[in-house]
């Protein structure tokens, strides 16, 4: 039958069509003006009616199955160039994502952003005070008065031509700010949290002394506060700070004119460098009752705990970075294994 | 303070017996008296060490000596010639080989007796300074060939290096440090010159006194002039001392353990004594002395020729020791040198004396001196431990050197000596300081056995510190104390109840880490930069005529505070781009300083206004190099420009626009290359600078191309909004180009805004996408093409975009003569 032929013929050459134009061709001799199929239909009428009505279908059957194949050559030709036109196009993934390459955090920065976040959770705000203050703040607000021997303790920068100004030595003359800027608002009863973190200045430079470094103040004054508090704010903060790590603290007695009883903070680990030794880190106490008055507050009502850890130091030690003075050279190589 | 154990444990013999020095340091430091280091000492004698003597011949030429042939380990033989001894075969001695240093000082060499080489000797018990006397070759019993015999013998000691607070004063001699570990371990102090004594003499022991010598006259008297600054004053003369008396071997030890200088055999024991019990003692060469003495301040004008041979020019509150003629010692500092004893000294004034903190604080450093003296005045010395002192250093002088000593003689006001006033503390208030509990009885032992007077009188304890104790005058000291004692490890570390109140961050106000997280997001690496800077830096690079200035700065290159992050950032780049690196980007947050005035703002706000006006936090940023380190791709081989980092100083800014208008006398920056960046936001309009540095700092610091900055007000960078809800066009926008021509100077900016302002309503973006000079573009002259789009609350017709166009045009050839590009 002639039909079966046509679709038979179709199928062969569709299938080996190469591409979208030859395709196009091919139709054209089934179902073009001049096609086969279209002959065919047209030769319909002149067969009588019974024939034609059965001719008709037949052609009409062999048309659709022709149209069909037409459309799987067609998908299966533009697959194929879709995939040939992918792989032409293949990029080299390991080649470098263009782009700047990000910016890193200085470790002192960042450790003072991790001290700040710490503390926020704990209910703390963070308060800034001068960084060239006055005697007054920096030394005998804090119980140090001129020839104090706590002041050879601080090797001081003084400021020319300004009788009293100096380089802060420690970041507690805003302990001092502090209070006195809360008292001023919300009256010497009321509870006081701050941490204050910034620069220091002593005049001293060697392997393990930096001119300038940082420190991060801590205050609580409150009704209830005891040292029992003091120990147990502290080593959840160093628990936290040092998160990840197996850490042991101990508080040893020591000596500040600003605080009584007095402490420093050792920090020990179980792995790494320094496994084994105590580590000091911080000096802290509970807020000497002068003080308290100097900051506005009533100390009979009131007992507050202070501390003051040496950023630089832990960075040094969060980072195991071996050497202080890498932190003031700005080297884009030490800086770069902090992004 | 650096200790002999040997001689700490010489006061605490049951320590010395029970306890290793490590493990007594442990126990001072956690009572507050640091030990920082434990070191071992110098041993007595070194090179000595067990030799076995496996073959005895007799010397060739000498009847008397030996040759015995010994053993010292690892194989070797040792030759020694020796005296003819009882010396048997298969003994085991002290071989001093050759190197080894005796403890009479003898350096053993290789030597030759009667014809026969010696490598070392065999010591005796004497020579090794153990045994009483000359005994012969000691046997020894125990012990490995090779090892070393000090250490065999249980010679070995050790340095405790204390770091001693300022508060604790009392520790600064053999005798305080003794008396914390006998407080500590609860065993008896026992004084070297015997007896322990009793009740309060525990702490404190008495001394016998040297017997006076009738006939030596003390031939002056002393006056207290300033009896609060020197309310006891104690002294003798000493005659017939030997001349250049050697100082004892025992005694040179313990000082150079200490790190003391010897000197003189006089002032070496002074020194001892003041190591030994904590007093300062000095001693004048008694002929140089004229007259009567008065301790008093000094006078305007007068001066003293110090010790260390410099001239002092005395002030007038400085308290001097002074005879019919002058000042002859700055009291509590040091003495003279005219009035000093030197080599051929025979008879000495000895003093020991209590001169007041509030006398001595801070005069040495006024002096430039460092004086052991001063150091323990300034921070107290026991006012009852003169006499001891004194008795004690005469004995001393007496034994080794002969000599008589005078009578004491002692000027005193009693009621200007410091007063132990009692402080009384509740034991439930004491709990309460501490967070844990404090019984009164606990309390009262634990400070008993520092020497303190407790009286309970039920829940108080009535407290009388020490004589020693200086550092003991309110309630809270006594908490410390007992807490000290107790081990603070005994306090629970507890979280108190944090109370919270919820306060939101400020909407008008991002935290400084956004800022810093932004820049790193754009490729900046954070610096910390120096805050004192060169000078030259200041006057020169950002013409700052009175930077704020150090008094004593750490280096002539950082004596001045800087006004502004950018030279420590250039600096930081250049020193970066020494290290063969393509490109470098920096950022600071950090202060800068404009003035040194004091602030006496208290309020929050009030105080920062000050901060910000005189001390004022800044952002600054640097980069230098290709746009990327290490691309592979065209772009990032271009060099970072001006555009690049003011479009990093936006992003920074984003969503608010900055304006930029030129600046040309920054001396930082190129003249051409630089802007003032100003913001139309909030009260400031300038927050600050950007532009190229000026090539002649960029020459200077070898970076080419000159790296690109800015600087703002980090108060600015951190300033926000509250996004507010604006209603926007769903209307599909129409974009037209126009390209014009205009005169190079005018500026794109300004084209850009006027082009908004003619635009009218309908002119929703104009910016510029193409900006050219060259080829077809006069002399003079660059075209500038504009981008504009068009969008309104219907779709507009062509005919209202194009007269929008046409407006712009027009109102651009207007104001700039621009006029359209063919």
């Amino acid at each position: 039958m002639e039909c079966e032929r046509w679709v038979e013929e179709a199928a062969r050459l569709f299938a080996s069509a190469r591409s979208l134009p030859e395709i196009e061709d091919l139709k054209a001799r089934f179902l073009g003006r001049h096609g086969v199929v279209t002959e065919a239909l047209r030769g319909l009428s002149e067969l009588p009616l019974e024939e034609r009505r059965a001719q008709g279908a037949r052609i009409n059957a062999a048309k659709r199955e022709i149209e069909e194949l037409l459309q799987g050559a067609r998908r299966r030709l533009q697959e194929e160039a879709l995939t040939k036109a992918l792989a032409a196009e293949v990029v080299d993934v390991t080649l470098p994502g263009r782009r700047r390459g990000g910016g890193a955090a200085h470790p002192v920065m960042e450790t003072i952003a991790r001290v700040e976040a710490i503390f926020r959770a704990l209910g703390f705000e963070v308060a800034d005070g001068p960084e060239i203050e006055d005697d007054w703040h920096n030394f005998t607000a804090l119980n140090t008065p001129a020839d104090h021997p706590a002041r050879s303790m601080h090797d001081t920068f003084y400021v020319a031509d300004s009788e009293g100004m100096v380089l802060r030595t420690h970041t507690s003359p805003v302990q001092i700010r502090a209070m006195r800027a809360h008292v001023a608002v919300g009256g010497n009863e009321t509870e006081l949290r701050v941490v204050a973190p910034g620069r220091v200045y002593r005049v001293d430079s060697d392997a393990t002394h930096s001119p300038m470094f940082h420190q991060v103040e801590g205050l609580w004054v409150g009704r209830e506060v005891s040292f029992a508090h003091l120990k147990g704010v502290v080593t959840a903060f160093l628990t936290a700070f040092f998160a990840g790590e197996e850490v042991r603290v101990r508080f040893r007695p020591s000596f500040f004119p600003f605080t009584e009883p007095s402490a420093e903070i050792d920090v020990q680990f179980t792995e790494g460098e320094s496994a084994g030794r105590w580590l000091e880190v911080a000096g802290c106490g509970m807020v000497h009752p002068q003080v308290l008055a100097n900051g506005g507050f009533d100390p009979a009502r009131v007992r507050g705990f202070a501390f003051g850890f040496g950023v630089d130091r832990l960075a040094m030690l969060r980072y195991r970075v071996s050497d202080l003075r890498l932190f003031f050279e700005n080297d884009v190589r030490f800086l770069t294994q902090f992004e | 303070m650096r200790v002999l154990w040997s001689w700490l444990t010489e006061w605490v013999p049951e320590v010395g017996r029970g306890f290793s020095a490590k493990e007594i340091a442990e126990r001072l430091t956690m009572a507050g008296v640091e030990v920082e280091e434990v070191e071992e000492a110098e041993p007595l004698f070194s090179g000595v060490v067990v030799g076995e003597v496996v073959r005895i011949e007799p010397h060739p030429c000498s009847e008397r000596l030996r040759v015995y042939e010994v053993t010292s380990g690892e194989g070797k033989r040792v030759r020694v010639v020796g005296e003819g001894d009882r010396v048997e075969v298969g003994w085991r001695v002290p071989l001093a080989r050759v190197g080894a240093l005796l403890p009479d000082g003898t350096a053993v060499r290789e030597h030759e007796r009667e014809g026969v080489r010696s490598e070392g000797l065999l010591c005796s018990a004497y020579m090794l300074g153990v045994g009483e006397r000359e005994e012969g070759v000691m046997r020894l019993l125990k012990g490995e060939v090779g090892e070393a015999v000090h250490r065999l013998l249980g010679l070995e000691d050790w340095v405790l290096e204390l770091k001693l607070t300022p508060n604790r004063a009392d520790c600064l001699s053999v005798l305080g440090v003794a008396r914390e570990v006998a407080a500590l371990l609860r065993v008896p102090l026992v004084a070297p010159w015997g007896g322990s004594g009793d009740g309060r003499r525990r702490f404190s022991p008495t001394i016998p006194e040297v017997p006076a010598c009738e006939e030596v006259a003390v031939g002056r008297t002393v006056r207290l002039r300033e009896p609060t600054a020197c309310p006891r004053y104690l002294g003798r003369m000493i005659e017939g001392i030997a001349p250049r008396m050697s100082t004892p071997a025992w005694m040179r030890r313990r000082l150079q353990a200490a790190g003391v200088r010897l000197v003189h055999f006089v002032v070496d024991v002074t020194n001892y004594v003041m190591l030994e019990l904590g007093q300062p003692l000095h001693a004048f060469d008694a002929t140089t002395l004229r007259g009567d003495l008065q301790v008093r301040w000094a006078k305007t004008g007068e001066s003293l020729r110090l010790l260390t041979g410099e001239e002092a020019q005395l002030e007038e509150r400085t308290l001097v020791i002074a005879d019919e003629e002058g000042p002859v010692a700055i009291a509590g500092v040091m003495g003279g040198a005219d009035s000093g004893v030197r080599e051929e000294t025979s008879t000495v004034f000895l003093e020991s004396a209590f001169f007041a903190p509030e006398a001595v604080a801070g005069r040495a450093r006024r002096y430039g001196l460092h004086s052991e003296a001063a150091h323990r005045f300034e921070r107290g010395v026991d006012p009852e431990g003169c006499q001891r002192a004194l008795e004690r250093a005469t004995a001393l002088i007496v034994a080794q050197a002969g000599g008589r000593a005078s009578r004491v003689i002692q000027a005193e006001v009693k009621e200007a000596l410091p007063q132990r006033k009692a402080v009384v503390a509740d034991v439930k208030w004491m709990a309460a300081c501490l967070g844990t509990e404090v019984s009164a009885e606990e309390g009262a032992e634990l400070l008993a056995r520092e020497g303190f007077e407790v009286q309970v009188e039920g829940e108080q304890l009535r407290v009388t510190p020490p004589s020693w104790r200086f550092d003991v005058t309110i309630a809270e000291d006594l908490v410390e104390e007992v807490a000290r004692l107790r081990g603070y490890d005994r306090v629970p570390a507890q979280l108190p109840a944090i109370r919270v109140s919820l306060r939101a961050e400020q909407p008008e106000e991002r935290s400084y880490q956004a800022v810093r997280s932004a820049l790193r997001q754009r490729g900046y690496h954070e610096g910390v930069t120096f805050a004192f800077v060169s000078e030259e830096w200041e006057r020169v690079w950002l013409g700052n005529r009175a930077p704020v200035r150090l008094a004593n700065p750490i280096a002539a290159h950082l004596a001045v505070m800087r006004s502004s992050l950018l030279p420590g950032l250039a600096a930081a780049i250049a020193e970066n781009a020494r290290h063969q690196v393509r490109s470098v980007r920096l950022f600071e947050i950090g202060r800068v300083f404009w003035g040194a005035e004091p602030i006496t703002e208290v309020r929050r706000e009030e105080l920062a206004a000050a901060l910000e006006r005189l001390q004022p936090w800044r952002v600054a940023a640097g980069a230098w190099g290709r746009v990327e380190e290490e691309g592979w791709g065209p772009e990032g081989q271009r060099t970072i420009d001006f555009y690049d980092v003011k479009g990093d100083l936006e992003a920074l800014f984003t969503p608010f626009p900055l304006e930029f208008t030129p600046l040309s006398d920054h001396p930082f920056f190129h003249p051409g290359r630089a802007a003032i960046v100003r913001w139309t936001k909030g009260e400031e309009r300038s927050i600050g600078v950007i532009g190229e540095l000026h090539p002649q700092w960029a020459r200077a610091l070898e970076l080419s191309p000159p790296p690109i900055f800015f600087e703002v007000s980090l108060r600015a960078a951190l300033r926000r909004e509250r996004p507010l809800f604006r209603p926007f066009s769903r209307q599909p926008s129409v974009e037209r180009d126009v390209a014009v021509v205009v005169p190079k100077e005018v500026a794109a900016g300004e084209l850009v805004a006027e082009a908004r302002r003619a635009g009218g309503t309908l002119l929703v973006g104009a910016w510029v996408f193409d900006c050219y000079q060259g080829r077809g573009i006069p002399e003079g002259m660059k075209s500038v093409a504009l981008r504009l789009r068009w969008q309104g609350e219907r779709s507009l017709t062509d005919e209202e975009v194009t007269a929008g166009v046409d407006r712009v045009v027009a109102a651009l050839g207007e104001s700039f003569g621009a006029r359209l590009r063919g």
